[in-house]
């Protein structure tokens, strides 16, 4: 079986390949970037190639799960050589495990090595980084997909996902059309609902001050929003304001007015919301009334926890995949 | 006696239609089977469903003693050409071979490749540019060198030449011969069956019309030419198969065990084609009833 996979698999593997090797020689010859805390930005060539790494680890998964899941199965089926191949003296089901578990290996070898350079190259940017810049933390969800182990699991996630598809329509172009369908609707929904979830995030309570307040204004001034700044290496899933017992609330009218006594028109006429004493005062009559901010938060040392729980989510869920490619495959006749 | 193939109650349906239903069969090993009948009649089901390809819905079957579709030990008894004769394009021929080698424990790779060279395929031929013919025999070989117990054709014929076809069925006959593998071969052409075949299977609306060894079919079926007269009035122990009057004559098709005396009648031997199309036409068929077994 393994002669006989790796005989099959040589073209889109060459393929895949070729495609890190172009990766590979773009961000190794272009270098690590030289950045410092304070100092200039990325150069506009670094800032290229440190969204190309980002794209790339996210669009990665869904080529290996077009490309090397799809056709598994259903290419067999459309050349009928699953008839000749499932009656030599290997059972199909022998045949999909050695199959699909030697691709699987290959994809955690190409995707590893990739996240490994992507990784890499990154560091510097990513040791800089903060909740407000300059550049984006690796805990937050663009980065954190195209670090570490979390794109091997979503490659490994991707292909199990292609190979159901390849036996569930048996037909290749349609498979390849769904496994990314499926798979970037999987990836949007994992991304906002789950991650987040992944572990307990953290609260916090912070004093609201009038110095890293800032004011978030709907409309012509109907609502309002608080935002304190927020712990500087976290991933922030939501602010709200609270009153002395904790309790969500909306931050009071009269602070709206007392900040601006004129309304919203005549403060912009005037060039700002008056004079300082008058703005602490406000304040400080909020913080007396026992308002607080909660911020809810991913702190960046959670990030190899993240990582890994993650990484096993989506094992399982391929895990679950292949059993069910497995009971499916008994059906082709 | 040993089976190749038992079937009792056979059937296969796909969502509502019945591929094949009710089928009993036993076949004693060894033995070459034709299996004939119209496209759609279950041909393909019964040699899938044989083969281990897919599962019945009803009833059961059994090849050379095992569930088809076992295991790798009932893999190894039965070797199986689909129909079309698939084959890996992008593979050459040496490559189909090899990958023989790695998947059939059995392998006979002396056989595997004098056959090549018997044939005169080029090993480094990719499978995609051979002729249908070429294809065939490779698919074949591939089938044959694994050495099964039985090997199951799915009308390896249908899409070659007269002369491509009369090679492979000589060609097939001679391996039969040589290592004793019992066959089933279907085929709608019923001359090809008559050439290699010692026993048949006639399938007609998913249901088993006809089947025993060809020479017992032939000595129990007489053609009766003669004065019109009406076939209910017949001996109880003459089933009539077909029937055709004129103005004047009555034909008829008889199956019986014992000698024809009446004198009114020209009794002549039937050729297996037309006793093949008498049992494709007969309106008999198309009401279920229970396949027909022919007493030597």
């Amino acid at each position: 079986m393994t002669w006989l996979t790796l005989r099959q698999f040589r073209l889109s593997a060459l393929a895949v390949s070729a495609l890190l090797a172009v990766v590979a020689a773009a961000l190794l010859a272009a270098g690590r970037p030289v950045v410092t805390v304070g100092g200039p930005g990325l150069t506009p060539d670094d800032s290229t190639h440190y969204y190309l790494g980002l794209v790339v680890l996210h669009v990665f998964p869904a080529i290996i799960g077009a490309f090397w899941g799809a056709p598994l199965i259903s290419r067999e089926v459309e050349s009928g050589t699953h008839r000749l191949v499932w009656n030599q003296g290997v059972t199909r089901t022998r045949w999909l495990l050695a199959k699909a578990g030697l691709i699987a290996l290959a994809v955690v070898v190409v995707t590893g090595l990739l996240s490994l350079l992507v990784s890499w190259w990154a560091s510097p940017v990513d040791a800089i980084a903060t909740e407000n810049g300059p550049a984006a933390l690796r805990i937050e969800p663009m980065i954190f997909g195209a670090r570490g182990v979390v794109p091997v699991a979503h490659a490994v996630f991707a292909f199990a996902l292609g190979v159901s598809a390849s036996v569930l329509l048996r037909r290749t172009v349609p498979a390849m059309a769904v496994t990314l369908v499926l798979f970037t609707v999987f990836q949007v929904a994992a991304l906002n609902l789950v991650r987040p979830e992944l572990l307990p995030p953290e609260q916090q309570i912070q004093q609201i001050s009038a110095d890293d307040t800032i004011l978030y204004i709907n409309g012509g001034g109907e609502s309002f929003e608080l935002h304190t700044s927020v712990p500087e290496h976290s991933w922030v899933l939501a602010q709200q304001t609270v009153d002395r017992n904790g309790n969500p609330v909306a931050a009071p009218a009269w602070f709206f007015e007392c900040l601006f006594p004129g309304g919203l028109d005549s403060a912009a006429s005037a060039g700002g919301v008056g004079t300082r004493e008058a703005r602490d005062a406000c304040f400080g009559r909020l913080v007396a009334e026992g308002y607080q901010q909660r911020v809810v938060h991913q702190p960046d040392s959670r990030f190899w926890t993240l990582q890994w729980t993650e990484t096993a989510l989506y094992l399982a869920l391929a895990g679950l995949l292949t059993w069910f490619t497995l009971r499916r495959t008994r059906r082709i006749s | 006696m040993n089976t190749m193939l038992r079937a009792r109650g056979l059937g296969k349906r796909y969502r509502q239609r019945w591929a094949l239903s009710d089928c009993a069969l036993e076949i004693p090993a060894g033995r070459v089977v034709g299996l004939v009948g119209p496209n759609g009649a279950g041909k393909s089901t019964l040699l899938g469903l044989a083969a281990g390809m897919t599962t019945p819905t009803a009833g059961e079957i059994e090849v050379c003693g095992g569930r088809p579709g076992s295991g790798p030990a009932q893999l190894a008894k039965v070797g199986f050409v689909a129909q079309d004769t698939p084959t890996y394009a992008g593979l050459t021929v040496a490559e189909h071979l090899r990958l023989g080698a790695r998947l059939n424990p059995g392998w006979d790779a002396d056989l595997a490749r004098e056959r090549i060279d018997h044939l005169g395929l080029d090993p480094v031929q990719r499978a995609g540019r051979l002729s249908g013919g070429q294809r065939a025999q490779l698919a074949l070989t591939l089938g044959i060198a694994k050495r099964p117990e039985v090997l199951l054709l799915d009308e390896p014929v249908a899409a070659l030449d007269p002369l491509a076809r009369r090679g492979f069925l000589q060609d097939l006959m001679e391996t039969v011969a040589e290592h004793g593998v019992g066959v089933v071969l279907s085929s709608h052409l019923i001359t090809d069956v008559e050439r290699v075949c010692d026993h048949l299977v006639t399938l007609v609306g998913s249901r088993v019309v006809l089947a025993g060894e060809i020479d017992d079919l032939l000595a129990t079926h007489r053609r009766l030419t003669g004065p019109r007269r009406d076939p209910s009035t017949l001996p109880a122990d003459q089933h009539v198969v077909a029937a055709s009057h004129t103005d004047r004559q009555t034909t008829l098709l008889v199956r019986t065990g014992s000698p024809i005396i009446d004198p009114a009648w020209t009794v002549s031997e039937v050729g297996l084609e037309d006793l093949v199309l008498a049992y494709l036409d007969s309106p008999a068929t198309a009401t279920p009833r229970p396949a027909l077994e022919v007493l030597r």
